[in-house]
């Protein structure tokens, strides 16, 4: 199963040294991303889903940096690169931005330089990977800016990106991303800032290419409706944690983490109608100096068990093939509190 | 609302009967209201054109309703929302409120003293909350200026008041001394809701109040909001872009487009059948969250942008992007908000013959 994989995520750990101490931002992470599929990150803001994608790119902001872990891209050949053993600044990582793994962020106007003009950010990442000339490399760009709508999109080589509006500057970042058809597209919250109607464009502009270009997308979330929308595979975070996964269907419909279930109860369904109550999780997420011991959701959670969630550490169980859930309800307990001991000395 | 039985703990959730929202009183009527922005040029700073923000809406705010506004950025829903505070000066219109001994009152023509009593009345939340809280000021001077200057307490009494506010948006008292940076998202948009309600307000308008918040606490916001509308018989006027947020919380929805209402109807009549193809389009929009409706359903998806509001498109704004555009009227006459069946207003040309989908319920 391993080689439908196209990148493998495990125990990676990334950690911010700050004067006031080390936030755990994630804290040993793992997940794989399918091929030629798209995978939704969910958590909320703290739970580390950034800092994740972020670590695979290695772009993590000082103090911060990959303590452990691998992260393993599986190009074609065969071959596999630990992606967290190479240098920051180095050329192989280099050589993997922007050709075998892309990404798109949240606000296009601040991944986008002001001072230079759409077609030059357009043909700068393929004029570095690959053999072309300048003409060629625009012509690329011309043909992606009309694959994500971008109208008279020749015209808007010369243009700037304040002249364009906040779903267009998307459009630009989309078609900056996929100019050297990368084999991984990691899209950080790229429709948070933007209107409902556009955000629905997006993405479709997104599925169609990903389709046609047959590459897996990672979509960074918060918003479980674009989940459900776009899903095929889900892992939903907490505290620096993958607390679960599994398919998009087995999320939704068959929920096992607390975690998991009170999201899904949280939010306004459109089809549950005006003024039920609202299940809200209590309480707020833990400070990241201050995170429970144990289980990191049982000062929240409903099903807490008393005198075990706050001791034992949950390993990952598989309760189904494919499913992955960190949660004591679904470990033998007894036998975890047996050979328990270093767990509770690491938590 | 005031004169309605006390409630129970379950049935104060249910929603209200349309009969008696459409008898409720209105709070306030906003009438033909209008905000223009100039454009300046030059050296001379000439007037070279204006941008039509809100350009002549009407609608009233029953007392003890929620009032949803919706539509996309630049619709001008904000902008609304600031002028009947007076925080613009609206270009033209009426905005009549009823006081408490049912005299009406034009907000539009009174000095800024005589606003003053309103503005005690009419209570604003904001989006950010990081922003719209004074970094310098403790939590005590956030909530507590307000009365100072409006002379409601001073001194101890201020204190315990504020205290008592606190603790009814879910924070500690002790939490008085500290200031902001302190608190989490959740906790400091508590404190503006708390601030909001200082005065003891009868409308509050939140513009945006839960966007910046993490799903799990926008749900104990939600709650909070609902809550404390059962408590102190508050009207609220939630301006969001968020539908999923706005059915839940809204008794009526109104639906902007570039300066103009699209449409006003009860939230559930809004959501199960729109009458004006932009709410169509913008229900349709809306992620699901459930991955098989999501798989079934048929999207419409809008071509192009929103109208600039500077320099609008001729007739109906909406007809360059609207499916059903029979390019001749909806291109040469502007509909006018109408009231297509008892208590929903819609502004199409062609409202009665469209056969529109909504959101299944």
């Amino acid at each position: 199963m391993a080689s439908d994989n196209l990148l493998e995520l495990k125990d990676v750990e990334t950690h911010f040294f700050t004067d006031e101490g080390v936030v755990k931002s994630v804290d040993g992470v793992s997940y794989n991303v399918p091929r030629g599929k798209t995978l939704c990150v969910v958590g909320e803001s703290g739970s580390g889903k950034s800092v994740t994608a972020r670590s695979i790119l290695r772009i993590v902001d000082h103090p911060g940096r990959i303590v452990g872990g691998e992260i393993l891209l599986h190009r074609a050949a065969g071959e596999s690169l630990d992606i967290a053993k190479l240098d920051p600044y180095g050329d192989e990582i280099r050589a993997v931005r922007g050709k075998d793994i892309a990404m798109i962020f949240q606000e296009p106007m601040s991944a986008l330089s002001p001072v230079h003009t759409i077609g030059d950010q357009l043909t700068e990442a393929m004029l570095l990977h690959l053999p072309v000339t300048k003409r060629q490399a625009e012509a690329r760009a011309v043909e992606m800016l009309t694959k994500v709508g971008l109208p008279k999109p020749g015209d808007r080589l010369k243009s700037y990106p304040f002249e364009l509006s906040g779903g267009m500057r998307q459009r630009v970042c989309i078609a900056m991303a996929l100019m050297c058809e990368p084999k991984l597209l990691i899209a950080d919250e790229p429709t948070t800032a933007l209107d409902v109607t556009t955000q629905a464009n997006i993405l479709d502009v997104l599925s169609d290419l990903q389709r046609e270009m047959d590459m897996s997308v990672m979509f960074i979330t918060h918003d479980l409706g674009v989940v459900a929308e776009i899903a095929d595979e889900v892992v939903v975070m907490y505290l620096g944690k993958a607390v679960e996964r599994g398919t998009v269907d087995e999320i939704f419909y068959d929920p096992k983490h607390p975690y998991t279930k009170s999201l899904l109860n949280s939010i306004p369904k459109l089809e549950l109608g005006t003024r039920h109550r609202l299940e809200a999780i209590r309480g707020m997420v833990p400070h990241p100096f201050n995170r429970p011991t144990g289980c990191s959701f049982h000062t929240r959670c409903d099903e807490v068990m008393v005198g075990v969630c706050n001791k034992i550490v949950p390993p990952p169980e598989q309760p189904s093939p494919g499913r992955e859930v960190r949660c004591l309800l679904y470990s033998d307990v007894e036998a975890l509190r047996k050979n328990a001991p270093k767990e509770e000395v690491r938590a | 609302m005031s004169d309605s039985p006390s409630f129970s703990a379950d049935d104060s959730l249910a929603p209200m009967p349309p009969s008696q929202l459409l008898d409720a009183r209105p709070l306030l009527e906003v009438k033909d209201l209008k905000m223009h922005f100039p454009i300046r040029k030059g050296f001379f700073q000439r007037v070279a054109g204006h941008v039509k923000a809100v350009d002549g809406i009407s609608f009233d705010i029953k007392q003890g309703e929620t009032l949803g506004l919706v539509g996309e950025s630049g619709c001008g829903k904000s902008t609304t929302g600031r002028c009947l505070l007076r925080v613009y000066e609206p270009t033209a219109g009426e905005i009549v409120y009823h006081r408490e001994d049912e005299a009406k009152v034009d907000l539009t023509t009174l000095s800024n003293n005589e606003l003053k009593p309103y503005r005690r009345n009419i209570r604003m939340i904001f989006q950010d909350p990081q922003s719209s809280l004074n970094p310098r000021m403790t939590v005590l001077d956030l909530v507590g200026e307000v009365m100072r200057v409006n002379n409601i307490a001073k001194g101890q009494e201020l204190e315990d008041r504020v205290a008592d506010l606190l603790k009814k948006v879910g924070l500690r008292p002790e939490y008085l001394r500290r200031y902001p940076h302190a608190f989490s998202g959740g906790e400091r948009q508590r404190i503006g809701v708390a601030r909001a309600l200082a005065t003891n307000p009868r409308l509050i308008i939140a513009d945006e109040a839960v966007s910046a918040l993490d799903v799990s606490v926008q749900a104990q916001t939600i709650n909070l909001l609902q809550d404390l509308q059962e408590e102190f018989q508050l009207t609220y006027l939630f301006i969001a872009h968020d539908l999923s947020v706005v059915q839940h919380i809204s008794d009526r929805v109104a639906v902007m487009y570039v300066g103009n209402m699209a449409e006003l109807a009860p939230t559930d009549e809004l959501f199960a059948n729109p009458l004006h193809p932009y709410t169509e389009a913008l229900l349709s929009a809306v992620p699901q969250a459930d991955p098989r409706t999501a798989r079934e359903r048929k999207h419409i998806r809008l071509e192009g942008e929103v109208a600039d509001p500077a320099n609008p498109p001729s007739g109906c704004y909406f007809h360059p992007r609207c499916r059903f555009s029979d390019g001749k009227r909806c291109k040469t006459e502007r509909p006018l908000l109408r009231e297509a069946k008892p208590g929903r207003f819609v502004a199409c040309h062609y409202a009665e013959d469209l056969e529109l989908k909504g959101v299944a319920q």
